[in-house]
């Protein structure tokens, strides 16, 4: 939970996903979200994009972690070609 | 605008312990046994004994399934499907791939360890279809049979609502959906 409450920082992982409720809207192998001036964004890359899904709202980035999950929900996403941008809300817990 | 023919992803919350008292009201309208006063409040009491013991725990499961997910459960059941032939079915897997598809999460008292640890329903991107198989396969018995009960009712109950629906003729839903359900 560290990293969380610190200014600027970058996580990194591999497996994760874009739900729209329970439903896999996009599968991840491997992803960073940063933060900075207290906006966070996510970069990416995507092995399956929904392309009905994506454009469904509310979505939510989560991704696992020790003893449970980072989860964020997605305000705005943009699916390029090579890989997938999201603008995130604060994280949830 | 027209109803939208795409499945939303909600989810609903089932009380375990509605499964007994269904079967109490059922039992009391139709008594299909035909048994005397005496057994029948014998038969409730067993009945209300279940519902109070199971009380507080409860399942979360899709609303709906969309086409996709009632193809994944037909799927899982079949052994072998050869045109014109009766299917031949994987009897471990008849009503449990139901179960996986429609359960999303769980809770209550019940749904704890031997140390008194939740132990989660887990979620599809934590596990394999396998996994959840596994960690059902462990409840007791009636416990399963329960939750099995359950899903059976929900299923058909939305059955009978989206019917109501496409004639046009719903009143009232019967219950509220609790989501879209997230992480």
């Amino acid at each position: 939970m560290a990293p969380v409450q610190q200014n600027a920082f970058r996580l990194r992982g591999s497996r994760a996903e874009i739900l729209w409720g329970y439903r896999t809207a996009a599968t991840i192998s491997s992803w960073s979200i940063s933060r900075k001036k207290d906006v966070w964004t996510l970069t990416a890359k995507a092995e399956h994009v929904d392309e009905y899904q994506a454009r469904q709202r509310p979505l939510m980035f989560t991704a696992p972690r020790p003893g449970g999950f980072w989860s964020w929900p997605i305000e705005s996403l943009h699916v390029g070609p090579s890989q997938l941008v999201a603008e995130l809300g604060q994280p949830e817990h | 605008m027209g109803r939208s023919f795409f499945v939303q992803p909600e989810t609903m919350r089932l009380n375990l312990a509605d499964v007994h008292r269904r079967a109490i009201e059922e039992l009391i309208a139709t008594n299909p046994k035909k048994l005397s006063q005496k057994d029948l409040d014998k038969e409730i009491e067993s009945l209300d004994a279940k519902a109070q013991a199971i009380e507080g725990n409860y399942i979360e499961v899709k609303k709906r399934l969309t086409v996709g997910e009632q193809r994944h459960i037909f799927a899982r059941m079949v052994r072998d499907f050869r045109p014109g032939e009766q299917p031949t079915l994987d009897p471990t897997q008849v009503g449990i791939s139901k179960v996986i598809e429609y359960l999303t999460a769980w809770g209550g008292p019940g749904f704890v360890d031997e140390d008194g640890r939740a132990v989660k329903f887990p979620k599809p991107i934590a596990s394999t279809f396998k996994d959840r198989e596994s960690l059902l396969s462990q409840l007791h018995g009636d416990v399963y049979n329960d939750i099995s009960a359950a899903i059976d009712w929900h299923e058909t109950e939305q059955a009978r609502e989206w019917s109501e629906e496409k004639n046009g003729t719903d009143g009232a839903k019967s219950s509220a959906a609790i989501s879209p359900s997230v992480v």
